[in-house]
């Protein structure tokens, strides 16, 4: 049994995973916005935090960040709908895994079953991290958001000048 | 009062008109220049061009072994503005003077403003030095018989006592001969003489000095690089046509044909057209402006093949048809070559009023311009129509706002779709769970749930499906590996035809360089194995290959399964909207395909196999070779 939370912007698709979840004997908060995800972050403690990639005030990834700084050990598991199918999902985690550093990355549709294997390997996984690896990764967070942020910035001041 | 009579006279300025205003450039001026040494029978010109440099004054030096003049020449030539022989003054054994207006050596003044002529006569002792300051002429008040040039006995440097010919010694340039220059003259020369025969006993060399060094090359004529080729000889009294197309070994056209006009003094004509399919750019035409240019005995005679001159009335023809007449007067270059002794009629008479005035000359024409006509026809039956055109670019315009479309709506659509699929599939496995857990265990509700994730896989793989085919740019080509894309599709695919019992074999080469779509390619790809996979899975068969290969800058692409094959009756529309035989199908895919392939210029089809089966087939054009 472990603590979970779940986050989609979706009642629906929240309810049905958080069931699954709970069904499969964990338990299970649920959170139907980023913001009151934080929110939960901030007073409990949670083993995995499965996010939707595509909500409405910031992806999945960015909230991701966020909750590290909370729970810098969690695990991690994304799932979108946006994720095309001929790409298999663990040549797409190989791919992402720098860029976004989510620990598992699912299809939506996915079966309840897949869920809750994927979350028992990741809990099994005999891998601690240490702080400093930790530490590291936080940092190039950081760094990537200020590039992206960088790159945003210069991408407006040329449309403006065209 | 009895009458009198005042000559006329003329002022020293007229110089002026005839020597810069005649002569459009620089190149001209030359090439005026070299014609008279031709007229003075020359064998070799060779031209020497020292470029102004901080060092040394720049200089044009042009000599030729021409007869040269004697003083009486100087003074009865020479000095005599406006006159030149004409072709009947010139004894049978001579050349044909191609200079007419008598004005060639004025040409100097538009170079530089000193002139040196050195000249000697064969087996003169000694030779004669003339000089020539163009400013003199400028004082308007002068007349033009006052102007005097110095002469005096000297050596020509070169010359021994059996020689014979003149040098002359332009100095003070007025231009400056940069690289762009002298390229220009070098075309400018070589359009003196037919490329593809060149004249006999005529020679052209350019030499161009820079400090130490110089570089001498003589001047090759070269035809343009046209897509059309078309060989007109007139043999006895038949006329031979024979037309080749660049890149293709077999010729086009082969006709032996009567002719509407006398040939019997146009005996061993010979005359090159060489046409391209869209205006040529500077290079492909080597520099040649368009026009059917006249030769005699390989040396170029005006006006034939200057812009203004549309002697074979190609300009007129195009303006009469206001744009319909196949043959364009900016693509068409001729290279028409005719000889003193083989045509004499001819000969005598290429003045240049003369030429378009004698029965011979007339029929010179009409056989020309039947020969184009004939031209004209071959490319009006090539030619695609222009509403052809037009069809298929708007049907490409169509298909690219069509894909832009799908393209944003299923981004959205792969989104909001899968999201209440995702609750649909969680569900249905809560409620099974739950079920157990509460202690029902039913076969009928396991089969329901499996049946819900089934058609759950199926929305997904069309959301997919409609997402990849508006993915891409229906427009971009790209450089690739044929063989590996090919590869890629086929091993996904394998991993599906595995599980279902069912062997996919490849037959690629091991790297097939392209120039395609690769998003069309794939489409393809995948529908055709698509279509394969199903068939042969509902019908028992064993197989599907992939095949790759490349034909005339075709790429090909089969794909041939042992399944139950296309039945007879929707053969013919296979390839429509909305046709299909499988149910669940939505009978878009290969009508997609078509659409996709077509637009890139490529085609698509099918055949059955024998016993049993079904072959489908793509090929897209390589590259740049694609319209």
């Amino acid at each position: 049994m472990a603590n979970i939370l779940v986050v989609d912007d979706e009642a629906d698709v929240l309810e049905a995973l958080a069931r699954a979840l709970r069904l499969a004997g964990h338990a299970v908060s649920s959170a139907a916005s980023p913001a009151q995800a934080i929110q939960l972050c901030v007073d409990n403690s949670f083993d995995v935090v499965v996010l939707d990639y595509i909500m409405p005030s910031m992806t999945g990834i960015a909230l991701l960040n966020k909750i590290r700084t909370y729970h810098p050990t969690i695990r991690s598991i994304i799932v979108s709908g946006k994720i095309d199918i001929q790409q298999s999902e663990e040549a797409l985690s190989a791919e992402l895994k720098d860029r976004i550093e989510a620990d598992a990355y699912l299809h939506k549709p996915l079966e309840n079953p897949r869920l809750v294997e994927t979350i028992k390997s990741l809990l099994n996984k005999d891998e601690t991290r240490s702080w400093e690896q930790i530490a590291e990764r936080n940092i190039n967070a950081k760094k990537r958001e200020v590039d992206v942020r960088d790159a945003e910035r210069a991408m407006r001041q040329k449309r403006k000048k065209q | 009062m009895a009458t009198k009579k005042i000559p006329f006279e003329a002022s020293a300025n007229l110089q002026r008109l005839i020597g810069r205003e005649l002569i459009p450039n620089d190149e001209m001026a030359i090439v005026e220049l070299v014609k008279n040494a031709y007229d003075s029978h020359a064998r070799h010109v060779r031209i020497r061009i020292q470029p102004e440099t901080e060092r040394e004054p720049g200089s044009i030096r042009i000599s030729d072994d021409g007869s040269g003049m004697s003083e009486q020449d100087i003074k009865n030539l020479f000095m005599f503005a406006g006159y030149s022989q004409r072709p009947d003054e010139v004894s049978g054994a001579a050349r044909v003077p191609t200079g007419e207006k008598g004005i060639g050596r004025f040409a100097a003044d538009k170079l530089g403003q000193e002139l040196q002529v050195f000249t000697k006569k064969k087996r003169a002792k000694d030779g004669l030095r003339l000089t020539i300051n163009w400013k003199d002429f400028e004082n308007r008040k002068k007349r033009f018989n006052e102007v005097e040039a110095a002469y005096t006995p000297s050596a020509v440097p070169g010359l021994g006592f059996a020689d014979s010919g003149t040098v002359l010694l332009i100095t003070n340039l007025r231009a400056r001969w940069d690289a762009r220059k002298i390229a220009s003259l070098r075309t400018d020369l070589a359009d003196l003489m037919n490329p593809l025969a060149r004249p006999k006993d005529f020679e052209i060399t350019l030499e161009i000095a820079s400090g130490e060094r110089s570089d001498s090359q003589v001047i090759e004529p070269q035809p343009p690089a046209a897509d059309w080729i078309v060989d007109v000889t007139v043999a006895a009294d038949r006329i031979h046509r024979v037309v080749r197309r660049e890149g293709e070994k077999a010729i086009v056209e082969e006709k032996k044909e009567d002719s509407p006009a006398d040939l019997s003094y146009l005996r061993g004509l010979r005359a090159r057209f060489q046409y391209f399919d869209k205006r040529p750019s500077k290079a492909a035409a080597k520099g040649l402006t368009a026009g059917v240019r006249v030769y005699r005995d390989g040396f170029r005679i005006e006006p034939f093949g200057s812009r203004t001159a549309d002697w074979l009335h190609i300009a007129e023809t195009r303006a009469k048809r206001a744009g319909h007449a196949h043959i364009v007067p900016t693509r068409l270059f001729g290279f028409v070559e005719i000889s003193r002794t083989s045509h004499p009629e001819l000969a005598d008479t290429t003045s240049r009023q003369a030429l378009l005035d004698t029965p011979t000359a007339r029929s010179l024409v009409t056989v020309l311009r039947s020969q184009l006509d004939a031209l004209g026809d071959l490319l009006r039956s090539r030619a695609e129509p222009r509403w052809r055109e037009n069809r298929r670019r708007q049907a490409i315009e169509v298909e690219q706002a069509r894909l832009h479309i799908l393209g944003v709506m299923s981004l959205g659509l792969a989104h909001e779709l899968r999201q209440p699929l995702q609750t649909i599939r969680s569900e249905a496995h809560n409620i099974q769970t739950r079920l157990v857990q509460l202690g029902t265990k039913d076969a009928e509700i396991d089969a329901a749930q499996a049946a819900i994730d089934r058609s759950v896989e199926r929305i997904d793989k069309n959301i997919s499906l409609v997402s990849d085919i508006s993915k891409g740019s229906v427009t971009d080509r790209a450089k690739c590996d044929l063989a590996e894309v090919v590869q890629k599709e086929v091993s996904w695919f394998a991993l599906r035809a595995s599980a279902a019992g069912i062997k996919l074999e490849s037959n690629l080469p091991k790297v097939q360089a392209a120039v395609v779509n690769q998003f069309a390619v794939n489409n393809v790809l995948i529908n055709y194995l698509q279509n394969a996979l199903e068939s042969v899975e509902s019908s028992g068969g064993t197989k599907i290959t992939v095949t790759l290969s490349k034909r005339r800058q075709q790429h090909r692409i089969e794909v041939t399964d042992d399944g139950a094959g296309v039945p007879e009756d929707i053969q013919s529309q296979l390839f429509n909207r909305f046709a299909t035989k499988k149910t669940g199908g939505m009978g878009v895919g290969l009508y997609y395909c078509k659409t996709v392939v077509e637009s890139h210029g490529g085609k698509v089809g099918f055949e059955p196999v024998v016993p049993t089966g079904a072959r489908f087939w793509a090929e897209f054009p390589d590259g740049d070779k694609a319209r």
